[in-house]
């Protein structure tokens, strides 16, 4: 899932300074599951703003919505009637969920609440990490499960760099070489043959490299 | 002067025992003081806080266990580390003036207890000249 945080309390007062009156807009998406942009986050963050500027006496009227999920345009039409009363809307989704609002809502102002950070999963709790780069074309069933487009530094396609040492990456201590893991989950399910097959140059087409990507399903269309 | 305003957040294994220790011996606490029953230091969200100072409070405190001393493994480090983060929050905000504290306690230790609530009021007193509101 889309993993986001919030960012720094300083720039959403910066954001919000304007406005007297603002709706704070959450997601029960991804963002909630990483607990940056859900039900429990909106209020924290409304009371935040509320405290700060009625004590700055300059006091900010908030209210609080959240979507089942903000990426998606018709769940968005419950909020209108609360949208319209409003200065401006802060946004507390990521960045999909920013824009479907802006989208939306093309009359209104849109604000982030959060800098959303990668595709990736939970490792434990309060602790998330990235997993895929969404690259369009995927090759996990050829690297065991784990993928070096997104886990290695250098996105390397046929094993590791020079820099990989006692399974680390050189980047950082803190990040395990991609290709030692591939290395070791193939070993671990008798696929290690598959290592030893080059891949071929990557196509980065699929990529963001081609720019915005567009996905369509005539069967879908209505 | 009006005393200031504070909300303690008390475990039911250490503060709630404490605290009913210290009505025993016939100990007296300061007025005002608003005492909420939880069943672990780490139910206490940041949300909880946030919504205590929001409300005019001047102090926010969480009478939980000692370190390896909590019934449910962690909670009471949980309970700091989101203590933490709520003095992060009012630090970025440029609040000074609220006290936000894990104070840990045991039935055994009321008159830590007693103690730590007679000092963070008397401080509370001196340094907000009372209650805002």
């Amino acid at each position: 899932m889309i993993k986001a945080e919030q960012k720094p309390i300083e720039e959403i007062l910066d954001m919000i300074s304007p406005f007297k009156k603002i709706l704070v807009a959450g997601c029960g998406g991804c963002v909630t599951v990483c607990l940056s942009g859900g039900e429990k986050e909106v209020k924290v963050l409304s009371d935040t703003l509320r405290t700060y500027r009625e004590r700055a006496e300059n006091p900010i009227e908030i209210l609080e919505y959240v979507n089942t999920r903000q990426c998606e345009p018709e769940f968005l039409d419950p909020m209108r009637d609360l949208v319209e009363g409003v200065e401006a809307i802060l946004s507390t989704a990521c960045g999909v969920g920013v824009q479907t609002l802006a989208e939306r809502f093309p009359d209104k102002i849109v604000l982030p609440a959060l800098n959303t950070k990668f595709m990736g999963t939970t490792v434990e709790h309060g602790v998330w990490a990235e997993r895929c780069a969404g690259c369009g074309n995927c090759i996990l069933h050829i690297t065991g499960g784990i993928c070096p487009i997104a886990r290695c530094s250098k996105s390397l396609m046929n094993g590791p760099c020079g820099g990989s040492s006692d399974g680390k990456c050189e980047v950082n201590p803190d990040i395990p070489c991609a290709w030692q893991l591939i290395y070791d989950r193939l070993k671990a399910i008798g696929k290690l043959e598959q290592i030893y097959e080059p891949l071929p140059p990557k196509s980065w087409r699929t990529a963001w490299y081609g720019g915005p990507r567009k996905m369509v399903r005539e069967d879908l269309k209505i | 002067m009006a005393s200031p305003r504070i909300v303690a957040f008390l475990c039911e294994e250490s503060g709630v025992p404490a605290l009913n220790f210290i009505k025993e011996k016939g100990l007296s606490l300061p007025e005002g003081i608003k005492f909420i029953s939880v069943p672990c230091g780490g139910r206490v969200d940041v949300e909880f806080i946030v919504r205590a100072v929001r409300n005019g409070a001047d102090g926010v405190f969480v009478f939980g266990c000692f370190t390896d001393n909590c019934r449910y493994k962690r909670g009471n480090e949980r309970a700091m580390k989101r203590i933490e983060r709520v003095k992060g929050i009012l630090s970025s905000m440029g609040i000074e003036d609220v006290q936000v504290d894990f104070i840990p306690v045991a039935t055994a230790s009321y008159m830590r207890m007693y103690r730590e609530v007679w000092n963070r009021f008397n401080a509370l007193s001196k340094n907000t000249g009372g209650s805002k509101k």
